[in-house]
């Protein structure tokens, strides 16, 4: 054997380094951190390697995943990181896979033929999904993040430690339709706009949210047929003939602002927007443009053309450019419906370009195309020197698994300056949550309007958004209610489960206390969920709590909180023992952004065990399947963990504390 | 951790940055969003000096090199062997019997083709003022703490960062004197504002001789290990041999006088003495998860040196492989 793995047997020992050479490893991603890893793990002496990526390499890449090359834009990750890290060691069986780690191809069959795990991913929803075909094989799992100079590493353990999902999970901030689509406030709303518009002229045509944010051929501004008193955008029909662009700037520009102008009740507090006439601004005078250098007292700053502001004609200009072209492009394409992709420089510029005329109109401040970049595509900056120490910080837990030396795994924190004298933090792995309805099939209740709700909306957003379910299927009692999933389908079947997506829960034998049992074969995993049906999340309920909450607040003194006025769209809420209170109070706080809050005060409405759950008389009904509607999951880019990585004040005050009864220097 | 020469005085500073190509702000996209485009520009106009190309520097100038600095140069003559493939990027089975540095340029130049790389192909004594002074930052790794004391003093009279890193198996440390450090840090207030802060390092030499009757019986075994290392080295002149009893009899009398010395009670000298045998056994150990922890912690470090926009690291820091722990510490 070659003399190269001297060192290694020298601090090792031959025992533990056997169990390295022949242990087989899975590592999923092989991206930042996945680069860094696979380096590591070859040059350690582990040999047995497959590696899952879907993603091809982008130029933005090649400043930290150092395998790969300018010649390899547009190629596989997973393949040409396993050709480059061949170069560091050839003695290693390496096996890439170009796909999708949420694909049946890599169900619980595949997982099973691994003694280790290793994530090195980029969003949450893979990284549930692999947690929980982990479990179910009862395979150890290292889980990792970075974002900018901070990094994690932890090891995952059916029965022993904690599982990814035993914590609460932040799903990524959403806003309220009303938000987005009538009353934007900030640069994000224009933006998120600006995407969902991009969805629905060049999208799929049922792409859910976005297919009804406009209607391009209404031209009605105010009024019902009923009452007579209709008034019409006679102009919408002559900007029509003048082209594609035109119409489309006329319609979300002119007629649909003048729509919104005509409901006072919504500009009784604020500035209404104002309706844009193309004509008048391109007959307008150009800006006078801004100086690539600008100088802020005596210094200068410096700036790259993406980060210099376009004017507003300048944005107008582009955004009727990137619409005739998009079109274009879609035509050559004979129709293909478009996925919107941050890296596309011309679906970015129809983004920045529409959300900045959209904020122009709202009053709001207009972005560049740099910071545009950065918020449409939730850009979390990467860089070589975390995803180096992350990469490391992986194998070192590696070889106390190989070892069997669990009890000596750590989770372990990098941070950008010390925590006292610690930058590197290795703090005792939590137990497993016993109310964690993962990896202790707990169950969890789910409360809702079972009478509005309907079945498409619960699988979107509950199923899948929120309990990161990927193929769901449904059952009450004995009988399968609904199928997710991309089988070979019939027409009629396909018909039939777009039906029932459009029902509601409550006509559909999902009424007050029933238990739904909801599986996922691809995870291997199962859940029940109790469903409780309420009136809470009512439009007219909720605004009567509000209007209550805002009284006692004014009698006390307390303004509004900014952030209570976007989680409007709340329709539901899971209460589920997963998620026990830490003891930072500031938690709560954090999760109101989010679509759905996970309860954790509500101990009492908590179903403990099968007495309480009344199964419903079984009622014949058609086996049905559907299509999965693409719920585009991995566009977010979020690498949060459970324990926010960026919230380094409330970790520091729960860590020292464990440090102090574990860990001694 | 406050610093006490650490007091923000604001001013309104002038840099002044050369502008990048359309293609280094495509390469450098999620580094730009992460530290700025005046630090990407400050990264374009830098030179780094690398002595002692072993696994370790690899990452370290890895890491660098993929952050967009201008040039680096290598200095290392030793022959590849085999056991130095353990932990090293640039090299392979086929590079075994060549010279260390001219064998790495190949490889490192893979990773980002708007780095220029040199060789400098003589002795570390043929250094002076005028070639040290080419440098934004040098930075070592080598096992002789003379050599080491020798370039930073070096650096340190000619005004030039200095950084030195070494592992020794599952442990590895780094140390930075970076002298009369300034970084700037913007505030967004109207108009904004900059605010100058100063950190005051002390020479490797000089941390070496620190009274550790200041750390009240708390003194951290590496350091003090380190520091018997040193002494050893500054009377022989060479790196102690860990198989002679010699050398190993002088080593542990080193750490006895200096408890003495300095009053350390409630330690057991022996867990100091082993410390101290157990970084000098593994003086040539490298292992590559190691090497990427330090290595990674390290690039870090010269980014924040060059690029001036942050808290900088003052001046020791150890990781410690089994315990899990990486620290800080001042001295």
């Amino acid at each position: 054997m070659s003399e190269r793995y001297s060192h290694i047997i020298e601090v090792l020992g031959q025992s533990t380094f056997d169990k390295i050479q022949t242990c087989k490893i899975l590592v999923v991603g092989a991206g930042g951190i996945g680069c860094e890893l696979l380096k590591n793990l070859v040059l350690t002496g582990f040999k047995n390697i497959d590696i899952i990526d879907l993603d091809t390499i982008d130029i933005s890449n090649l400043n930290r995943q150092f395998l790969f090359r300018k010649q390899h834009i547009g190629m596989s990750k997973a393949k040409i990181a396993k050709e480059s890290v061949l170069k560091y060691n050839e003695l290693v069986n390496i096996t890439a896979h170009h796909g999708d780690v949420k694909s049946i191809e890599f169900g619980s069959e595949f997982f099973k033929k691994f003694d280790l795990v290793m994530n090195a991913l980029d969003n949450i929803s893979a990284r549930r999904h692999v947690n929980r075909l982990c479990l179910s094989v009862d395979v150890p799992m290292i889980e990792s993040g970075s974002a900018g100079y901070l990094g994690q590493v932890s090891v995952i353990r059916k029965g022993i430690t904690e599982c990814f999902e035993c914590q609460p999970i932040a799903v990524p901030k959403q806003f309220a339709v009303c938000t987005i689509r009538t009353n934007p406030s900030a640069p994000i709303h224009c933006i998120v706009w600006a995407k969902m518009l991009f969805g629905k002229l060049f999208g799929p045509k049922d792409d859910g949210d976005s297919s009804s944010l406009t209607d391009l051929d209404n031209d009605i501004i105010h009024g019902t047929e009923e009452l007579g008193n209709i008034k019409r955008d006679e102009k919408l029909s002559i900007e029509k003939e003048k082209g594609f662009n035109r119409w489309v700037f006329h319609k979300i520009f002119h007629t649909d602002i003048e729509t919104l102008i005509h409901m006072p009740d919504l500009w009784k507090d604020k500035q209404p927007p104002t309706s844009l006439l193309l004509d008048e601004i391109l007959t307008s005078k150009q800006e006078q443009d801004k100086k690539e250098v600008e100088k802020i007292g005596d210094q200068l700053i410096f700036t790259l053309p993406d980060q210099k502001q376009w004017s507003f004609k300048e944005n107008v200009e582009v955004f009727l450019d990137c619409l005739e072209k998009l079109k274009q492009q879609q035509l050559q394409q004979n129709g293909k419906p478009m996925t919107w992709d941050k890296d596309d420089e011309l679906a970015l510029s129809f983004v920045c370009s529409a959300s900045n005329i959209r904020s122009n109109i709202f009053g709001i401040p207009m972005k560049s195309r740099f910071d545009v970049k950065s918020m449409a595509g939730n850009i979390i900056p990467a860089i070589a020197t975390t995803n180096a120490v992350i990469g490391g910080l992986i194998v070192i837990e590696a070889i106390k698994i190989v070892d069997g030396r669990f009890d000596q795994c750590r989770s372990t924190y990098l941070y950008q300056l010390p925590s006292g004298k610690r930058l590197l933090m290795p703090v005792e792995i939590e137990p497993q949550n016993p109310k964690c309805f993962v990896c202790n099939r707990s169950f969890i209740t789910c409360r809702l309007n079972t009478e509005k709700i309907t079945i498409g909306q619960f699988i979107d957003q509950v199923l899948k958004k929120t309990l990161a379910l990927n193929e769901p299927i449904l059952t009450v009692g004995t009988d399968i209610i609904y199928e997710g999933g991309d089988q070979d389908l019939s027409k009629e079947e396909i018909e039939q489960r777009s039906k029932i997506e459009k029902k509601t829960l409550a006509t559909h034998r999902l009424t007050n206390d029933t238990s739904l049992i909801v599986e996922d074969y691809n995870q291997d995993f199962q859940v029940t969920i109790n469903i409780q049906h309420t009136t809470d999340f009512d439009e007219d309920v909720k605004k009567l709590k509000k209007q209550k909450q805002k009284e006692i607040d004014e009698k006390e003194g307390k303004t509004t909180l900014e952030k209570e006025k976007e989680e409007d769209d709340k329709f539901f809420e899971i209460i589920g023992k997963s998620t026990i209170q830490t003891s930072q109070p500031t938690t709560t706080t954090t999760t109101t952004t989010t679509t759905s809050t996970i309860d954790t005060n509500n101990k009492d409405s908590v179903v403990e065990d099968d007495d309480d759950f009344m199964f419903i008389e079984d009622i014949p009904s058609a086996t049905t399947t559907t299509t999965t509607t693409n719920t585009n999951a991995t566009e977010s880019t979020t690498n949060k963990k459970r324990k926010e990585i960026d919230t380094d004040e409330s970790e520091d005050l729960e860590s020292s504390k464990k440090l102090k009864s574990n860990l001694q220097d | 951790m406050t610093n006490p020469e650490n007091t923000p005085t604001i001013t309104n500073t002038t840099t002044e940055g050369k502008g990048l190509t359309e293609y280094e702000a495509k390469i450098y996209d999620r580094s730009i969003r992460l530290w700025g485009v005046d630090a990407q520009a400050k990264l374009r106009q830098s030179k780094v000096l690398f002595i002692g190309i072993n696994g370790l520097m690899s990452e370290i100038i890895k890491n660098v090199v993929l952050a967009g600095v201008d040039s680096i140069t290598l200095v290392d003559d030793h022959i590849i062997t085999s056991a130095d493939l353990s932990a090293h990027l640039f090299i392979t089975e086929d590079s075994v019997g060549k010279v260390i540095s001219t064998e790495s340029v190949f490889a490192i130049g893979e990773l980002n083709p708007l780095v220029t790389i040199d060789v400098y192909d003589k002795e570390i004594e043929t250094m002076d003022d005028q070639f040290i002074k080419n440098y934004t930052i040098v930075v070592m790794s080598d096992k002789n703490l003379n050599n080491v004391s020798k370039i930073n003093s070096l650096c340190r009279k000619n005004n030039v960062s200095f950084m030195f890193s070494h592992s020794f198996g599952l442990k590895a440390l780094f140390f930075s004197d970076l002298n009369e450090f300034k970084y700037f840090i913007k505030k967004p207030t109207e108009p904004p504002t900059t605010e100058t802060h100063t950190s005051i390092f002390k020479s490797f030499k000089e941390s070496m001789g620190y009274d550790w009757s200041k750390t009240n019986n708390r003194t951290p075994l590496p350091f003090f290990a380190l520091s018997t290392l040193y002494q050893f080295e500054e009377k022989h002149n060479r790196v102690p041999d860990n198989i002679s009893d010699s050398d190993l009899f002088e080593l542990k009398s080193i750490v006895n006088s200096s408890i003495e010395k300095f009053n350390l009670k409630n330690v057991e000298p022996n867990k100091y003495f082993d410390e101290t045998k157990d970084l000098l056994n593994k003086i040539n150990v490298e292992i590559s998860p190691v090497c990427a922890i330090i290595g990674g912690i390290v690039g870090a470090e010269i980014i924040k040196v060059i690029t001036q926009n942050m808290q900088v690291l003052n001046n020791f820091f150890f990781y410690d492989g089994i315990k899990g722990t990486g620290l800080v510490e001042q001295f």
